[in-house]
């Protein structure tokens, strides 16, 4: 089974799980510092990422100290270092090429927020799980799912985010 | 400090070491693999520690971001210096 294959079988909610989970552990190994907790969704051919308590305690102490504008620059450059790993993450785990990525720190609460936004809808079993993914107006199918990127005239589907295995 | 040492059989040279060690623990989240302290004449101590670079400050510096690393080390520096003088 290729990569491809396993990434076709997976729900939405399967995957967003995994990729939490990989960036967890991806900000545990080089950082030293887990988030307690990162939430992913999918929604059309775009993730949402929110990690909690993603600062590291040096970053905090900085900002404690009144060093708020050294802290930033230290996340900020975190970031950029981190940024291509991530991007390799996201991409291997979900099957899909990266075109952008957006991210920002807030130092005092802790939480980071990223949105990705992807070439194509990842291959997902259960497609009408995906916010905003578009499906052609005669067959709303799963086998129908077609790029949002490539048609103006669908209609989007809209989840109300629960049962999304 | 001080009552470490009144309530162990531990040295004021290992009772200096826990101490440092605890509180870069508790600062920075992060352990010193090794702590040497020495006395060279009467009220001086000298104090090595070795590892103290903490995991964000390693990326900084792999990743190309070699100011930014110095400041911060500085400053931590000076968080823990200010500290660790509250402790004695």
């Amino acid at each position: 089974m290729n990569l491809q294959d396993n990434v076709q079988q997976q729900t939405a909610g399967q995957l967003e799980r995994q990729v939490s989970q990989k960036i967890q552990a991806f900000y545990r190994e080089l950082l030293g510092h887990q988030p307690s907790k990162i939430t992913c969704q999918l929604f059309g051919s775009k993730l949402a990422i929110v990690a909690e308590d993603s600062v590291t305690q040096p970053e905090q102490l900085l900002a404690e100290e009144g060093q708020t504008e050294l802290a930033e620059r230290v996340r900020s450059d975190l970031d950029k270092v981190l940024r291509p790993q991530l991007i390799q993450l996201i991409e291997e785990t979900l099957s899909v090429g990266v075109i952008d990525m957006m991210s920002n720190a807030t130092i005092e609460t802790g939480r980071t927020g990223m949105i990705v936004v992807f070439d194509r809808t990842p291959d997902v079993r259960n497609p009408k799980a995906i916010p905003k993914v578009k499906y052609s107006q005669n067959n709303g199918s799963d086998s129908e799912k077609i790029d949002l990127a490539k048609q103006d005239n669908d209609y989007s589907f809209e989840s109300n985010g629960s049962g999304r295995e | 400090m001080s009552n470490l040492l009144s309530n162990s059989s531990m040295t004021a040279e290992d009772c200096l070491k826990q101490s440092i060690q605890d509180l870069y623990v508790k600062l920075f989240d992060h352990s010193i693999s090794e702590i040497t302290c020495w006395s060279m004449t009467e009220g001086v101590v000298t104090v090595v520690l070795e590892d103290v670079t903490t995991l964000p400050e390693r990326l900084l510096i792999e990743g190309g971001y070699q100011q930014t690393a110095t400041l911060f080390r500085r400053e931590l520096m000076q968080i823990f210096k200010k500290r660790l003088k509250s402790v004695f």
